[in-house]
Parts: structure tokens; C-alpha cells; sequence
């Protein structure tokens, strides 16, 4: 017995001092993740598709740590309501009105940082030596950016996505200078190439990894950008404008790009405009109407009396109305199925509109004002369903102008008027005035339902195509569209030295109705 | 709600609706109470043990079935306990045990938003119960439906919460086996060996369905998952003992050593369904099954002695090494130990006397070591399988250098017996430093983290406890013990990390109130949103509105969760064959934050709102008016006035803009537990079966003496850890009255 219990102790306490510890780092390894060393070229397109979903705003529940309520948070509620695509049932939902929620403008900045930027770093690293993904890369990175430092001014980019206890922020025009040579450089490299980028073949939900298409992309992201800083600094926009409608941008319907919905990563905007209480925005009510654009029926659909009414915007805590009045999304066809209906990305309407516009400062653009206004046009139906070419030329031929809406009551109950801003018919005008608002109103139109892009364009030109909020709730007291997004609380709280620095560098501080570096004029 | 005629809402969509077809709206004070009924526990124990000098053994066996006082939730326990000690030979001794404890539980309440209590509280206050009764029908198509106004509107306030409670059915079932055996064998008189191993293994199953329903769940198809689980931790240690007496010294020493190991891992499937209210993994419209795993390892040596002098002399050291499987290799190694003596002053200085019965003192010094959760050490990326594979970086950056956290206490104590044991006092001073806490802080979300693990953190805890008991009076048939306990402790802050002077530790996404950490502050203060103050303290009232401006963080001190002190008194009396006793309960400071009397502010249904309804109130404030050429900012009295629903819908609503209405003090003395009990005597007994036969009546949270949150019970379901303070939609709090019958053969 003796023998027996000694050996047993000897046993143990081998056990305890020597080699105790040889399993602990296998033991300590999550069996359920993998690590950054695998990283492979295997893994670029994995990555890429996330940051293409993410960067985009949306989000399934198929991926932990997101759903879509991101996208209704961080942009129904914010750019979706600016630009008056939609208005909300909620009275209590204050960006509506112009007003701040710190929750929801803080809830896409965190997805945008830790989800979407995370994922474009892995794609980097995973296409490591690929100069073709490389270059697509660099051009999905300037997409995902822009929109951001376009909302909030400056912001982290270079320094983004590297961890650090403080990361400094770049300035909005050091950003634009890197977002132009990033996609000349794309375009250059993927010039002549007319392949595809192997590793992204499979994973790449907008393009399949074709590079020509991505290369036109890339030219219409130069002109989208050229034109945004045409009034900042006119002569350098003519050039990138120039250089990029030459080097070739999207030109058919063919050209736009779509994110791909799966069930795994479906179309947030359907089911947000389902399910949140979202409603035709009066704006649209008044254009739609007056245009008799068939667009207002495959977009919207009808209140249970089968008409097509809209919300003003803004409306008070207390409403004359009630919401079983109002027209919602097409939830019969167009947006019923959040599987049903790809993501818009960017359209080849919009680079029509971008050229005509740039065509009326006289710059080459291959083409005239009015026949690249018209191709526009007839690009955004016919992209919609609209194929019957002798309804396309009845509405360019339209003369009507928009009409008032059903509750334009509404705007001169609190003051206001309920004339339409929208003076201008369809029908290619006579002065440069009125062309200019045609563009203007077409592209709004066409950039629908891509709300981000249509809120940077608005502030840009500053169009009058919208009616002002019935009320707001804005520090300035504006009722016209906000200039830009304040910076999230947490950044103050832990980043508090760069978004300082970042503030400091904005004429009249982190303010909603402050403009950004190119919105001038 | 003036008694107007109606038509009933349930006419247009439910074909069977046999109710009248107009109601007159009017008041119904008892809709929402209506729902709950009486909840009961029923414990059933049967106890044995047997043996002889060689052998002996214990059984146990308790049926506990209880309901609680929504429908639905329920639980069945079963739990068994063996336990056989024996005497292998005169040095070889053997200890086992085995328990195990079968368990079902239905529908365990929720509390927050989209919870029975949140449909309840939030509750149209002119339904009548007998439509609330009916949650569900089957429409025309023979589907089952909702039963609420509105039936197939997506969200919105509140709810049936008789569909929350029975047609989102909950079930988790256990199965917990625990048991070791150890084995003690004497190798000389005072040297001993004991070699012990354990096991406690579990493993559950959790089972959810929920009804189609585009109202409460947002889908018309149902939803339902599983979930199951295994956990196991193995636990293997030995001691070798040496104890002797050295004249007036005793001398106990002991070197021993233990492995725990730690495992779970758990494998769930659910989502949406395919075909209508099918509740099967197989009919999931997608299925992407996930686990997860948590595996760690310990090793630990250690030695232990005590030296005793004449029995009233006694010095204690511990020394200990663990290795932790979680802590990256240069680090996972640590040692701590601890020294404490102890001193009967009664006996080493002999003062005893009538007055003074018994003196000791004592004094520690402790330092604990502790380790971390697996998988802290390196960045994981996630990988999905869907559309060809989606991979992502996890948002929570790890750290290869993590340190094991330190803990050391000081702790002094003095017990004093006085009268012959008649009065009895315990003081206990300590303090306690805690450091290289291992957290999360938020890092800067643009470095693409939003969490990081780190070391830091100093909290320094420091109190008194005390307990004083007595003998009031002892006669024959009649006696009277007291027992009071004292408690107040506090924990400050001493640094969180360098170029970090607070840190939010709750999630961030609270919709109330936040816990946050200061530097300087104390352990448990909250922060809510609250009103916008001038300097004075005055609150800044839109001269438009009439609206409080807020502030838009949480940024307004609304106070701290725990308590400034705590007592708590028994009295326990005996006559002949009747003991009565009662124990008070007091809770003195601290706060608790309300989320459902906001909600219920916002929804426009407590008594709080009822000012101001037409014709408006006036926020007892400023208007700020700014002079335009100069800027400057003056403040006059505000006298726009303000309607009830403008008010309560901006400060109250579902992230209240203002949580200042809804802070409440936690002071409260309460009724904890009286119990009388009645055995029957031994004349009464007499030959017959039982050996003793004793009822006792329990009556448990019988009533409050004080209670400053007036409107609900400050003490349930303010939540754990970093997380206190905050009510949110809990169950009203419940009288307990229980009945006992012991018989003993």
C-alpha cells in the first residue's frame, strides 16, 4: 500500500513541476477562429466581400456583431431623411427635423471604423503583390472614404485601422489629393487589361472582379470627385474631369455597378423602408407627380385609397395627418423582398448628369449638355424598367413643371409656401439657369435610392429643389439641408487630441450647419 | 377615457369574436395586475443516513416544483445527494460523493425592453382584462394571429402581454452531475497523504420558440432555436500533511498541489422559419450553427503552516504558485502569499472575568493573484462560410502581454464575549487594494478596435462589519436572542491608466444610465442624460417650447449604487414548544435609476404625467436669452408653459432625453423573513413513529417600514457586477409565505 500511494504522489507532483505548462499556448488557441498570420491571398476575397457589404452601410444578422439596423440608424435616418427620399412616421425622431442623436450617427461610425475598415486593411494584406486587386482595392477604399470625409470633413484615414491609443486625423483636402492619385493610378494599371482579378472572382458581389468595369468606376469616381470640388478650385476639377472622361467612364447600364444581394447579405434599405415606418416624402410626391414620372409608381406604393401622397418633412411631435394617408416604398414589387433587389453602388446616369453639368462650365466632355442631360434620362428609366423608348420621349419632351403636394397645406400652416421649388419641367430648358436645375433635379431622381451621394451633391450646388422642414430642430435653426454629420462622443472621450485638432481646423467648430473644405459658394 | 361608446377593435380581424361590438372606454385600474396570479414552491425532501463504524453513508432526495406569478413560468427540480465515507483499513480512509441535480425550467421572466414587464407597465390603461385574456385567434385563413389592436403592425409600444409571456415559449433543461473522491492515508501518526479527484459536468438545453407575429416579432413565420451545451471542470489536487505537538508549540504544515481544468462548449442553430409556426431546426429558412469553446488550464502548487502556542497563539503563512494556461509564457507563472496572526487575549494575558468572557484578535496580510479568460492573448478574424466565405477582424483587440491581477488585503478583527457568552461583539476593519485588473478599455474607434484588453486599474475597498448578539433573556420556558450585523464599506478609485482618468463600464449602449468609472470617484457611480443647467443650477427652458433642454451625454451624476450602510436585526424568541422569529433588513443611500417609470412617463400611463394634460404646465426654469450684439447670455424666469405628452414624450422617451424624474433613492427597512414554528412534544410523540414532528410557518419580504422608491422594490432586479442600479421592467416584487413540515423517524 505503501509503494502504491508513493507512486501515485510521485506521479502528481511530476505532473505539477516539470512540463506542466507544455500545452498551455495549444490549449490557449480559440479553435473557432483563425489569425491574422492566415492571411493568405486565399482570404483577399473573403475580406474584400465584407468590406464591400460594410462599406456600403449595410449589414445581416448571418455576420455576429452587426444587423441591419445599422443602415437604418446611421443612414435612413440621417442622409435618407436629408435629402427627403423618404420622411418618417415617427414623430419623435429628431434627425428628421435637422436634430442630433448621438446613438445613431455614432452606431455607423463605429460599423464603418471597426467592420468595414478592418476588412479593406485584411484585403490588402491577403492581395498582397496582386497589382490588379491592389488597384481595385485602392478604388473600393476611396468609395468607402469619401462618403465619409464628405459627411464629416476630416477624419482618420491614413492612420485608420491600425489600432493606437490616439490616431490623427487627415484634413479633407489631403484626402481628395490621395483619393485622385489612387484612382489614376487604378486606372492606369488596369488599362488594356480587359480581365478579371482572380482572387476576387468569386467574392467580388458588385463586378466579379472584371477589371474594365472597375476601371470605369474608377473614372466615374474621378468625375464625381472633380465635380465636387469645382467650386473650391475650378481649374484643377476641369483637368481630373477631363482626364477621366477620356480615360473612360460608365456609359451604359451595363457599367453600373450593383452590389449583389444574398440572403446572407441582403438589402437593408428594403426592410428598413418596411418595417421602421418610412413614407414618400412630399419633395418627391410634388416632382414625381408633376413629371407624370413612371418612376413614382415602381418606387412607391400606393395608401390603402390607392393614391400616391407624401410627407412633408420635418413634421412636428404633433401631426395634422395620419400616417394611414401616406404612400410607403413599393413593397408589392420593386422592394418586397430584401433578396429581391440589388444595392445601388453608382449608377452610369449619374457620370451623364456629372458631364453635362461640367459641359455647361464649357469643359470637354465629349458631348453636349443637353444630349448627355437626355442620355441621362433615358439611362435612369429605362434602369428602372422603364423600356418603352416612345415613353421615355414623351417624358423628355414633358413640360410640366412639379406640382403642389396633397398636404402642401402643411408649409403655409407654419409659415411658409407651398409652391414647389421645382420650377423646371423635364424638357431641355432655354437658359443655363434652368438646365443647370434640370441636371439638378434629374440626378437627385437618378442617385435614388443612394441617398449619401444625392446629400453631398445637394450641398454642393446648392440646388433649390426641395421644400424647407416644417420644423427644426437644428442649433442654427436651419430648415435647408445640413452641411455635415458632428463628430461621435466617444471619439471625444478617447480620441479626444485628433478630433480637437480635426475641429480646429473647421470654420465655426463641429457643428451640423458648419460646411466642409469643398462646400463653398 | 369618459366612458364613451367604442366599437370594439377586435371586430374587424377575428372572425370568431363573440364579444360586444362597441365597449365604453373607461378607466380599468386593475388591467395590468390582473395578470398575475399566485406563484407557489413546493419542496419535497426525504434525508437518510446509515452506517457503522466502518462505513457510513447519507441520502438525500428533493422534488422542488415551483410557478411564478406570470403563466408559463415554471421550474422542476430533482436533485439527488449520496454521500459514503469509510475506513479502507485503519490508515487508509476513503470520502465520496455524488450528486446530481435534474433540472427544467419554462419561461424564466425577462426583464428590459420586450419583456412580459414591459407590455405589462406600458399597458393602454382602457383595455379591459377579458380582451387582454384573449391574446391570440385564428383569422379567416385559419391562421394564428396576435390578438391587440393594430395586429400586423410592425413594433410599436407595449404589447399583449399574455402573448409575451405564453407564445414565445422558453425551456432550458440541465442535467448536473457533481462528484469526487479522495482517498487520506496515514503514513505515520502525524504525517498524512490525501490524493483527491473531481468532477462537476453539466449539460444543457435551451430551446426557443416564437409564434409568427409581425407586431411582436417582426416576422410572419415564427422563429425558433436550440441550443446545447456541455460544461466540465475537472479538479485534481493533493496535500501532504505533517502535524505535531512540541511542548507548549503546535505545528501543522502542508504542502500540496491541484489541476483544475475548465471546458465548455456549446453548439446553437435558430432563425426565421419556413413553413408558418413549425418549430423544428430542419424548416429554418437559413442555418448557419455556431459554437463556441472556453478552455483553460490550472496548475497550482502550494505550502501552508501554522504555528500555535499554547492554545492562544497562533501564527498562519501561505505561500502559492499558479501556472495559468491564459496568461501569455512569461507571464503565467505567480506567486502569492499571505501571513496572519491570531491572538486569544483572554487566555495569553488571562483576563478573563464575569464581565469578559472571551478576547481574541486577529490580523492578515493577503495578496491573491488571478488570471483571465481564455483567448485574450492574439487578434482573432472570424471566417462565415456564405457566399464562397466572408472573413473579418474580431473588434476587440487582444493583448500578448497581459499580467495576472493582484490583489492585497489587510484585515483586522476583534471578538469579545462578555457575561459568559451572554453578549457577543465582532469587528472586522479591511481594506483591499486591487490592481493590474485585467478590463477592456474603448480605444479610439477609428484605430479599428472599439475594445482593447488591458492591465490597469487601482480600487481601493475599504470597511467595517460588525455583529453583536445577545442573550436578552433565558428562563425555562421562555428565551429571547437578538442578532444585529452592521455593514459599510467603500471603494474608491485610485487610477484607472496613465492618460485615462474614467472609463464607462458598462456596454455602451445603455439607453439610461451608464456606470462609469473616475479617477477619484467612487466604485458603482451612475451617469444619466439629464437637464441643461446655467450656472446657478438653474434648468434652461426653451422660451419657444417650453421645453427643458438636455444634455446630450451621459454626463449628469445621478448618484452611486451601493448602499451607504446596511443592517440587518434578528429576533429570535422561544416558548416551550413555539419559536418566533423576525429579521429586519435595513439599506441605508444609494440610488436606483427607474427605466420603467420613464417608459412609463413617455407612454403617458403613471400619475406623474397627469399634470398639465390640456392645458399645459411651466418647467420651473430659465429661458437663456442671448444678447445679438454683444453675445452675452442672460437668464430670465421661463413662463412658456407646456403640454404633459410635449414633456414626457422628449424627457421620457424609449433613450430618455432626461433621466432626473426617475432617480430614486434605495433606502428602505424591510420585513425580510418571519418564521414561527411549533414542534410537537416529546408527550405527545410518545412511542409512535416519529422521533420529532416540527411545522414552521414563513412569511418572506413581508413589508416595507420605509421605502423611498415608493413605487417599486429598490433591492430586485437592479442587475450584478458593473451593471446595478438600473431597474428595468422587473416583475412587481412578491410577499413569499411558505409552510414547513419536518418529520423526523
Amino acid at each position: 500500500m505503501k509503494k502504491y500511494i508513493a507512486t501515485i504522489f510521485s506521479a502528481v507532483f511530476l505532473l505539477y513541476v516539470t512540463g506542466c505548462t507544455s500545452d498551455f499556448d495549444e490549449i490557449n488557441t480559440n479553435p473557432n477562429t483563425l489569425t491574422s498570420d492566415q492571411l493568405d491571398a486565399s482570404m483577399a476575397g473573403p475580406s474584400f466581400a465584407n468590406a464591400q457589404y460594410k462599406g456600403l452601410g449595410n449589414a445581416s444578422w448571418s455576420i455576429s456583431g452587426d444587423d441591419y439596423g445599422t443602415y437604418g440608424l446611421a443612414t435612413m435616418l440621417h442622409s435618407m431623411l436629408f435629402v427627403h427620399y423618404f420622411s418618417c412616421g415617427s414623430t419623435g425622431w429628431q434627425t428628421e427635423r435637422n436634430g442630433v442623436n448621438d446613438g445613431w450617427r455614432s452606431r455607423g461610425w463605429l460599423r464603418f471604423y471597426t467592420l468595414a475598415v478592418p476588412s479593406l486593411r485584411n484585403a490588402y494584406t491577403a492581395a498582397e503583390g496582386d497589382e490588379e486587386a491592389l488597384a481595385v482595392l485602392d478604388i473600393w477604399k476611396v468609395f468607402m472614404y469619401h462618403r465619409f470625409t464628405d459627411s464629416w470633413g476630416p477624419i482618420a484615414y491614413s492612420a485608420a485601422g491600425q489600432g493606437g491609443a490616439s490616431v490623427a486625423y487627415d484634413l479633407q483636402e489631403d484626402m481628395y489629393d490621395d483619393f485622385f492619385a489612387l484612382l489614376e493610378n487604378a486606372n492606369e494599371t488596369l488599362s488594356g487589361l480587359n480581365g478579371t482579378v482572380g482572387i476576387f472572382k468569386d467574392y467580388d458581389a458588385i463586378y466579379g472582379g472584371d477589371t474594365e468595369l472597375w476601371r470605369k468606376f474608377a473614372n466615374s469616381m474621378r468625375l464625381r470627385l472633380a465635380l465636387r470640388i469645382s467650386d473650391i478650385d475650378p481649374s484643377r476639377a476641369q483637368e481630373i474631369a477631363e482626364a477621366a472622361v477620356a480615360a473612360g467612364v460608365m456609359e451604359s447600364n451595363d457599367d453600373c455597378a450593383y452590389f449583389a444581394v444574398t440572403s446572407d447579405t441582403y438589402n437593408n434599405f428594403v426592410d428598413i423602408a418596411k418595417y421602421w415606418g418610412f413614407y414618400m416624402s412630399a419633395d418627391m410626391e410634388s416632382i414625381l407627380k408633376g413629371y407624370n414620372d413612371p418612376r413614382m409608381e415602381i418606387w412607391y406604393g400606393t395608401n390603402g385609397e390607392g393614391e400616391y401622397i407624401g410627407q412633408p418633412n420635418g413634421g412636428g411631435t404633433t401631426r395634422d395627418w395620419s400616417t394611414s394617408v401616406l404612400s410607403q416604398s413599393n413593397q408589392e414589387t420593386t422592394f418586397g423582398d430584401n433578396t429581391g433587389h440589388d444595392i445601388e453602388v453608382m449608377m452610369a446616369a449619374e457620370s451623364y448628369f456629372n458631364r453635362a453639368e461640367c459641359a455647361l462650365k464649357g469643359w470637354n466632355m465629349s458631348g453636349t449638355a443637353k444630349d448627355l442631360y437626355e442620355e441621362g434620362v433615358r439611362l435612369s428609366l429605362s434602369q428602372w424598367g422603364v423600356s418603352d423608348a416612345s415613353a421615355i420621349d414623351t417624358y423628355l419632351a414633358g413640360t410640366t413643371t412639379a406640382v403642389e403636394p396633397t398636404l402642401a397645406v402643411e408649409y403655409t400652416k407654419v409659415g411658409g409656401s407651398a409652391t414647389p421649388p421645382v420650377d423646371v419641367p423635364v424638357s431641355w430648358g432655354a437658359t443655363e439657369a434652368e438646365q443647370l436645375k434640370q441636371i439638378a433635379v434629374q440626378k437627385y431622381l437618378a442617385l435614388f435610392p443612394e441617398s449619401w451621394e444625392t446629400w453631398a451633391d445637394l450641398r454642393r450646388s446648392d440646388a433649390d429643389i426641395l421644400y424647407p422642414l416644417l420644423y427644426t430642430e437644428d442649433a442654427d435653426g436651419n430648415y435647408g439641408v445640413m452641411r455635415r454629420l458632428t463628430y461621435v462622443p466617444t471619439e471625444y472621450s478617447t480620441n479626444e487630441a485628433a478630433v480637437n485638432e480635426a475641429v480646429s481646423s473647421l470654420s465655426g467648430g463641429d457643428k451640423g450647419s458648419v460646411r466642409v473644405w469643398w462646400d463653398v459658394n | 377615457m369618459t366612458g364613451q361608446s367604442v366599437a370594439a377593435w377586435q371586430l374587424s380581424f377575428n372572425p370568431d369574436y363573440a364579444g360586444p361590438s362597441t365597449y365604453s372606454m373607461t378607466p380599468q385600474p386593475d388591467n395590468a395586475m390582473s395578470l398575475f396570479e399566485t406563484g407557489y414552491n413546493w419542496a419535497k425532501t426525504v434525508t437518510a443516513s446509515m452506517g457503522n463504524e466502518k462505513i457510513q453513508g447519507y441520502f438525500s432526495y428533493t422534488n422542488t416544483e415551483a410557478k411564478g406569478i406570470v403563466k408559463g413560468n415554471e421550474l422542476d427540480r430533482h436533485n439527488l445527494n449520496i454521500r459514503l465515507t469509510s475506513d479502507l483499513s485503519d490508515k487508509l480512509h476513503l470520502d465520496s460523493k455524488a450528486n446530481f441535480i435534474s433540472q427544467t425550467i419554462e419561461n424564466p421572466l425577462n426583464t428590459g425592453e420586450s419583456s412580459v414587464g414591459e407590455a405589462v407597465y406600458t399597458m393602454i390603461r382602457s383595455m379591459p382584462f377579458e380582451q387582454i385574456e384573449q391574446y391570440q385567434y385564428t383569422d379567416a385563413s385559419g391562421l394564428l394571429q396576435y390578438n391587440w389592436p393594430n395586429p400586423t403592425s410592425v413594433g410599436g409600444l407595449g404589447g399583449n402581454p399574455y402573448w409575451y409571456a405564453l407564445n414565445r415559449p422558453y425551456t432550458e433543461v440541465r442535467n448536473r452531475f457533481i462528484g469526487f473522491a479522495s482517498l487520506k492515508y496515514d503514513l505515520t501518526k502525524d504525517l498524512s497523504l490525501m490524493v483527491r479527484s473531481g468532477i462537476d459536468q453539466a449539460s444543457n438545453k435551451a430551446v426557443s420558440k416564437q409564434y409568427a407575429s409581425l407586431s411582436v416579432l417582426g416576422n410572419d413565420y415564427g422563429s425558433y432555436s436550440e441550443t446545447s451545451g456541455q460544461t466540465m471542470e475537472l479538479n485534481s489536487d493533493f496535500l501532504l500533511s505533517y502535524n505535531k505537538d512540541f511542548g507548549d508549540f503546535r505545528l501543522g504544515l502542508n504542502v500540496g498541489g491541484n489541476s483544475l481544468y475548465q471546458k465548455r462548449s456549446s453548439l446553437s442553430a435558430g432563425g426565421q422559419l419556413s413553413r408558418r409556426n413549425f418549430f423544428a431546426l430542419s424548416n429554418l429558412q437559413t442555418s448557419t450553427p455556431t459554437s463556441s469553446f472556453y478552455e483553460k488550464k490550472m496548475n497550482s502548487l502550494y505550502a501552508f503552516g501554522q504555528l500555535g502556542y499554547k492554545e492562544y497563539l497562533y501564527l498562519d503563512v501561505t505561500t502559492r504558485n499558479d501556472w495559468s494556461s491564459t496568461l501569455p509564457a512569461d507571464n503565467r507563472s505567480y506567486f502569492y502569499p499571505s501571513v496572519g496572526l491570531t491572538a486569544v487575549l483572554s487566555d495569553m494575558f488571562d483576563i478573563r472575568s464575569d464581565f469578559l468572557t472571551f478576547l481574541k484578535a486577529r490580523g492578515s496580510y493577503a495578496q491573491v493573484s488571478n488570471d483571465t479568460d481564455p483567448y485574450r492573448l492574439s487578434n482573432e478574424l472570424l471566417y462565415y462560410r456564405f457566399n464562397g466565405g466572408v472573413v473579418l477582424s474580431s473588434t476587440v483587440k487582444n493583448n500578448e502581454n497581459l499580467k495576472p491581477e493582484i490583489s492585497a488585503s489587510t484585515e483586522f478583527g476583534v471578538d469579545a464575549r462578555f457575561f459568559g457568552n451572554k453578549i457577543g461583539l465582532d469587528f472586522t476593519y479591511f481594506k483591499t487594494n486591487t490592481s493590474n485588473q485585467i478590463f477592456t478599455i474603448n480605444v479610439p474607434e477609428v484605430s479599428g478596435y472599439s475594445t482593447e484588453y488591458v492591465n490597469g486599474g487601482e480600487i481601493e475597498n475599504k470597511g467595517i462589519e460588525l455583529t453583536f448578539n445577545a442573550d436578552v433573556l433565558h428562563r425555562a420556558d421562555f428565551s429571547w436572542d437578538l442578532t444585529a450585523n452592521f455593514a459599510k464599506y467603500k471603494t474608491t478609485v485610485l487610477s484607472i491608466m496613465e492618460g485615462r482618468d474614467e472609463l464607462s463600464i458598462t456596454t455602451g449602449y445603455e439607453r439610461v444610465a451608464q456606470t462609469i468609472v473616475k479617477e477619484g470617484g467612487e466604485y458603482g457611480d451612475l451617469y444619466i442624460r439629464g437637464f441643461a443647467r446655467n450656472d446657478d443650477g438653474q434648468i434652461i427652458v426653451n422660451e419657444i417650447t417650453g421645453l427643458p433642454e438636455t444634455t446630450s451625454g451621459f454626463d449628469v451624476y445621478a448618484g452611486n449604487f451601493n448602499p451607504d450602510w446596511t443592517a440587518g436585526l434578528t429576533n429570535r424568541f422561544n416558548y416551550k414548544n413555539f419559536t418566533l422569529s423576525f429579521l429586519v433588513d435595513f439599506r441605508i443611500g444609494g440610488e436606483v435609476i427607474s427605466y420603467t417609470q420613464a417608459r412609463m412617463a413617455g407612454a403617458g400611463v403613471s400619475d406623474i404625467t397627469l399634470n398639465g394634460r390640456t392645458d399645459g404646465f411651466v418647467v420651473d426654469g430659465v429661458n437663456a436669452i442671448t444678447d445679438e450684439a454683444t453675445g452675452a447670455v442672460s437668464y430670465v424666469t421661463n413662463t412658456t408653459s407646456v403640454l404633459a405628452e410635449d414633456y414626457w414624450t422628449k424627457v421620457a422617451s424609449r433613450d430618455p432625453a432626461s433621466a432626473e424624474d426617475f432617480v430614486f433613492d434605495a433606502t428602505n427597512i424591510r420585513l425580510r423573513e418571519l418564521v414561527l414554528g411549533y414542534s410537537l412534544p416529546k408527550s405527545v410523540l410518545g412511542n409512535g413513529p416519529f422521533a420529532g414532528v416540527n411545522f414552521s410557518v414563513v412569511g418572506r419580504n413581508l413589508l416595507f417600514f420605509m421605502n423611498n422608491a415608493k413605487y417599486f422594490d429598490p433591492e430586485q432586479g437592479v442587475g450584478v457586477g458593473n451593471l446595478q442600479g438600473i431597474e428595468s421592467f422587473n416583475i412587481p416584487a412578491t410577499r413569499e409565505f411558505g409552510f414547513n413540515v419536518k418529520l423526523d423517524f
